[in-house]
């Protein structure tokens, strides 16, 4: 009877870890500003194949819910974080109203303290995903990312551009992507926060793409002003606003006789 | 009368830049006049010596003409058609009274072969009305002078300036003049009274 007790135990144990499981684990943020109440609703929709879902409201919260998903004998492979996020920094719980206990950041290191029991839960190849905006941007998300991978042991990325939310398995712009034990990599500027702003044109002064009546007013009244050269005003870049500013401006009129 | 005075300013002006093959000069006109304290006062600020029907045009223009402000008091600008319709929104315009002086500046919204077509040789660029508040004689000069030509590129001017002088009305002369007379009299009538009694006096023996 007692060999066949043991027996049955064995069974089970060995059955356990026959079917332990890679888990895949989304943590979204849970919103919690007046101004950002579906966020989390969002973030929730177009999960990677196989994911589970937690919703978090801090630090301690998502660790907790996280193990509640990890078996015995099973590994994360994937776990995500979908919330709101700045270079180097993560929500996770919050990411309108600043706490420590809510983010991953490069601020206070609760992060560490709070996600420390899932040290070791890790699968060998496993991932960190981190999908705030530019959360991989700038030497903060590189530096943040060469944390987690050293913390963790695994390989740590995040999105480098903004990430609409619902959409982060749609997303296509550049990943920060960071290795344990390996040297820090290159920051990553966003590319979209990096876009060369188009030159205010000399003349347009209410900068709406046309050239016009409106626009000669404007410098004509503000004739004999000193100003810097580079006022759209200047239109000779002298320094003074003048009636020769205005006259060179009905030159370039979009329309004849500078109509609008 | 006025308008024929004008002409004939402008016809010397024009002949004189015609022998010296000048820039372009900037003239108040007339350069001298009297006028009664109370009266208006006109005065036209005229370019010549441009190419009619042709380059340089003027295209825009902002001066300052200073004047006495104890003998003139600015009270209008009028200005002329020759850098297009206002009310067809051909032309900006604008002009204030600081103290002492008028500011006016205009900027056409023609082009330069439509000014080219526009302008003459020489023409008015404004009318400054000024009313005359107390006899003595006002200088008018420009204290500030910009002037362009179609393209934007500045045209350089030489100036004339003007002057003008107040007298009291005639009324009033006579009135004062009056005044003075009746006072004389009283006065050498007053003594030759006072000489006329000592002399009676003396003959009596008093």
């Amino acid at each position: 009877m007692m060999r066949v007790a043991g027996l049955s135990v064995f069974c089970i144990l060995l059955g356990s870890l026959l079917i332990a499981e890679d888990k895949t684990i989304v943590v979204v943020e849970k919103s919690t500003s007046v101004n950002d109440k579906t966020n989390d609703v969002e973030n929730s929709k177009n999960l990677p194949a196989g994911a589970s879902a937690v919703t978090a409201s801090s630090l301690d919260d998502a660790a907790t819910k996280i193990l509640g998903k990890v078996g015995a004998g099973d590994c994360i492979k994937r776990l995500d974080f979908r919330g709101h996020g700045g270079p180097g920094v993560q929500g996770v719980g919050d990411g309108v109203n600043y706490d420590a206990d809510k983010h991953i950041d490069t601020g206070a290191a609760k992060w560490k303290e709070k996600l420390a029991g899932l040290k070791g839960k890790f699968c060998a190849d496993a991932v960190i995903n981190l999908w705030g905006c530019n959360t991989g941007s700038c030497d903060k998300g590189a530096s943040k990312l060469k944390e987690l991978a050293d913390f963790f042991g695994v390989t740590a990325r995040g999105a480098v551009n903004k990430v609409n939310a619902g959409q982060q398995e749609k997303y296509t712009g550049p990943i920060q992507e960071a290795k344990p034990n390996q040297p820090k990599p290159e920051h990553k500027a966003s590319t979209q926060d990096k876009a060369p702003k188009k030159p205010q044109q000399k003349c347009d002064v209410n900068q709406d793409g046309d050239i016009d009546i409106t626009d000669i007013t404007t410098i004509f009244n503000a004739r004999n002003i000193a100003t810097s050269p580079d006022d759209v005003r200047d239109t000779d870049s002298d320094g003074t606003i003048t009636v020769n500013d205005a006259r060179l401006c009905v030159q370039m009129c979009t329309r004849p006789l500078c109509a609008r | 009368m006025r308008t024929m005075k004008k002409l004939l300013w402008i016809t010397l002006i024009v002949g004189s830049c015609s022998l010296l093959q000048a820039e372009p000069i900037l003239s108040l006109v007339p350069p001298s006049q009297t006028v009664l304290v109370g009266q208006p006062v006109t005065i036209d600020v005229i370019i010549s010596g441009l190419a009619a029907g042709g380059p340089p045009s003027v295209g825009t223009f902002d001066l300052d003409v200073s004047f006495n402000p104890s003998v003139l008091s600015p009270t209008a600008v009028t200005f002329g058609p020759f850098l297009g319709d206002p009310g067809l929104l051909e032309v900006l315009t604008a002009f204030t009274f600081p103290t002492g002086a008028v500011d006016f500046a205009a900027v056409s919204l023609l082009l330069p072969g439509q000014l080219d077509a526009l302008q003459p040789a020489a023409f008015t660029l404004a009318t400054l009305t000024f009313s005359a508040l107390a006899s003595g004689t006002s200088p008018l000069v420009f204290s500030q002078v910009i002037v362009d030509d179609a393209f934007g590129a500045k045209l350089s001017v030489s100036t004339n300036g003007a002057a003008v002088n107040a007298v009291p009305e005639p009324a009033t002369l006579f009135l004062t003049g009056s005044g003075l007379v009746g006072v004389i009299t009283f006065v050498w009538r007053h003594r030759r009274s006072l000489r006329s009694s000592s002399s009676d006096r003396r003959r009596s023996g008093a």
